[in-house]
């Protein structure tokens, strides 16, 4: 058995409950940071992380977090023994308990408080409401309030189940930050399922794709975004995501210049700081190929690049062009969409040397 | 119309008898009306039936079972007997084990449906926040069921109190022991005893008046459950 720091799921299991499912995995997942499961409605993955909390009694797996085992084979511990926390769709507050009983409940029960509490109910903005009833709480408030509470448990991963699902897009918006600030400032790591790209295009730094009950990529978001950002929007909306720090702030222009590996790029300025990291999302119909350096354009991106492939896209209309950014602190791979037209009057292929011109980055967070 | 000693002496056993019968059912009742919540088990439909039956059967056919099952030559008898209890007809503990019987459905059933209405996923959330099983009976299942235990309780109580059939069959008519506020009321009657009729006959109205309106009061006032999925 390998026991390797992360999180380590492996089961194949058939469930057939009036309509046949099969959830098959096999993953290594980092122990720090954020990963984000992804997958359409019926891929499995709120399976998978029910798996993981114990919820989903499975015959027969294997399931570590770093050295401690929850299920090896058939020899399993039961929910309440396993160090997690869950964060469900719907709040799921006790309802007859107040906001700060709801918390202790999950306090009380920890094997050691967790060393921050008064942290948490600042991260979570919950000072407000803490002696209301949940009723009496909006859908966001009561959702702030779960995240607390599965936190307070003192747990050693964190599960969030769509945390952002049942909320409407402005609640959502009002959750998010509280999510990046926790990503920020606790060392908890997560296990994030979602249906949103964009969520997990914020969130994430590792990424499981999910379809049909299989396992379709897994690694590093940077690697496996395209793939996400595809399957979400399809063909004219892929995008990869480019993870850099702040190398300056032009506050005359309203820009922030950005430094990430193979290159720098300018995007509309955020409330950030010199030095901090920061992630920005570039589409590929948003990105655009000239083989002579251009001049005298508007356009504030562009860059040198080489060609790695090309692939038509099924119409046979547009080619998404692969290009890798060199530079001293590494590389990286950008797409762009372009006509099959354009692709033939330029004749790009792999290993050419070109210009990328990048019309739009948005910064993510 | 006033109470005479042998009218107080069959209220004392009255509430004596009720009170026992309600904690015992509340101890015996809630694994049960918790099985019958959760189970998927094919016994599920049997056993509901069982529960149910003193809710259609005349006490009297059921007092009568019980006499012959706790004689002494009835199986129940015998195994009181060769544990040296001797044997149940006749004795307040025959009517407790009676009345239980006769009011189980009046217990078992206001808590099966406080069970089945509750929110599965609170347990699951308890789970996650390290409850055990035990505790998450008595932390979430018995907190969010208040309304079904109060109903459960008021029930069975006014219930036994309210027995006659089942207590005349198996429990006779003996001052003290076994001679309930209805069997005593049944006797002043025979005995053209009117006055002292009507004086059992008003408490007994009172009493379930209060309890009924204890019941509806206590339901109006109960807990807003949780948001349903």
């Amino acid at each position: 058995m390998n026991r390797s720091a992360g999180l380590i799921v492996r089961f194949n299991h058939t469930w057939d409950s009036g309509r046949k499912f099969a959830l098959s995995v096999d993953l290594t997942l980092p122990g720090t940071g954020i990963t984000g499961v992804f997958g359409a409605s019926g891929s499995g993955k709120t399976t998978l992380l029910r798996a993981v909390a114990g919820l989903q009694v499975l015959n027969e797996a294997q399931i570590y977090l770093d050295e401690r085992c929850w299920q090896d084979g058939t020899r399993r511990i039961p929910t309440e023994a396993r160090r997690i926390g869950y964060v469900f769709q719907e709040a799921s507050l006790f309802p007859h308990l107040t906001v700060t009983e709801n918390l202790r409940y999950a306090s009380k029960r920890a094997p050691r408080p967790h060393p921050d509490e008064a942290r948490i109910i600042e991260l979570l903005g919950l000072e407000p409401f803490l002696a209301s009833r949940p009723e009496v709480l909006s859908g966001g408030e009561q959702q702030r309030v779960g995240i607390a509470r599965a936190l307070f448990s003192n747990p050693e991963l964190l599960l969030l189940d769509e945390p952002m699902a049942s909320l409407d897009s402005r609640r959502k918006a009002e959750i998010l930050p509280y999510l990046l600030k926790m990503k920020a400032e606790l060392s908890i790591p997560m296990l994030y399922v979602s249906h949103s790209a964009d969520e997990l295009a914020s969130l994430a730094d590792w990424l499981v794709v999910l379809d049909g009950g299989s396992v379709v990529a897994n690694g590093p978001i940077e690697e496996t975004f395209p793939t996400i950002s595809k399957a979400a929007h399809g063909d004219s909306d892929i995008a990869v995501l480019v993870e850099g720090k702040v190398k300056d702030v032009e506050r005359d222009w309203g820009l922030l210049r950005i430094e990430f590996g193979g290159g720098q790029l300018l995007t509309m300025l955020t409330d950030r700081q010199i030095g901090d990291t920061i992630r920005v999302r570039i589409q590929a119909r948003d990105v655009s190929i000239s083989l002579i350096q251009p001049e005298q354009t508007s356009i504030l991106n562009s860059m040198p690049a080489e060609i790695a492939g090309l692939e038509e896209s099924q119409d046979r209309s547009m080619v998404l062009v692969t290009a890798t950014v060199k530079g001293l602190a590494g590389h990286t791979s950008i797409l762009a969409s372009i006509t099959r037209r354009s692709a033939e009057t330029l004749s790009l292929k792999p290993g050419q040397s070109v210009f990328l011109q990048l019309k739009s980055v948005a910064v993510l967070n | 119309m006033g109470l005479s000693s042998a009218d107080i002496t069959a209220i004392t056993l009255t509430l004596q008898l009720a009170s026992v019968v309600t904690v015992l059912l509340l101890l015996f009742g809630t694994p049960l009306a918790w099985w019958l919540a959760n189970t998927r088990n094919p016994l599920k439909t049997p056993i509901s039936a069982l529960v149910a039956l003193p809710l259609v059967l005349p006490p009297t056919v059921l007092g009568f079972y019980l006499l012959i099952a706790l004689g002494p030559n009835g199986p129940l008898g015998q195994v009181t007997l060769a544990l040296g209890l001797g044997t149940l007809p006749f004795t307040f503990a025959g009517l407790v084990v009676g009345s239980m019987l006769y009011s189980l459905p009046f217990v078992v059933q206001p808590l099966q449906n406080a069970f089945e209405n509750l929110d599965k996923r609170q347990f699951e959330v308890a789970a996650t926040l390290g409850a055990g099983p035990f505790d998450r009976f008595v932390s979430i299942v018995m907190p969010l069921s208040k309304s079904g235990f109060l109903t459960a309780t008021i029930l069975g109580f006014a219930h036994t109190v309210g027995e006659f059939g089942l207590v005349l069959m198996i429990g006779g008519n003996i001052p003290g022991q076994t001679r309930v506020v209805s069997v005593q009321l049944y006797d002043h009657v025979e005995a053209l005893a009117f006055d002292q009729a009507h004086g059992l006959s008003v408490i007994l109205v009172i009493f379930s008046f209060v309890v009924l309106l204890a019941l509806y009061g206590s339901q109006r006032f109960q807990i807003t459950p949780g948001p349903r999925r």
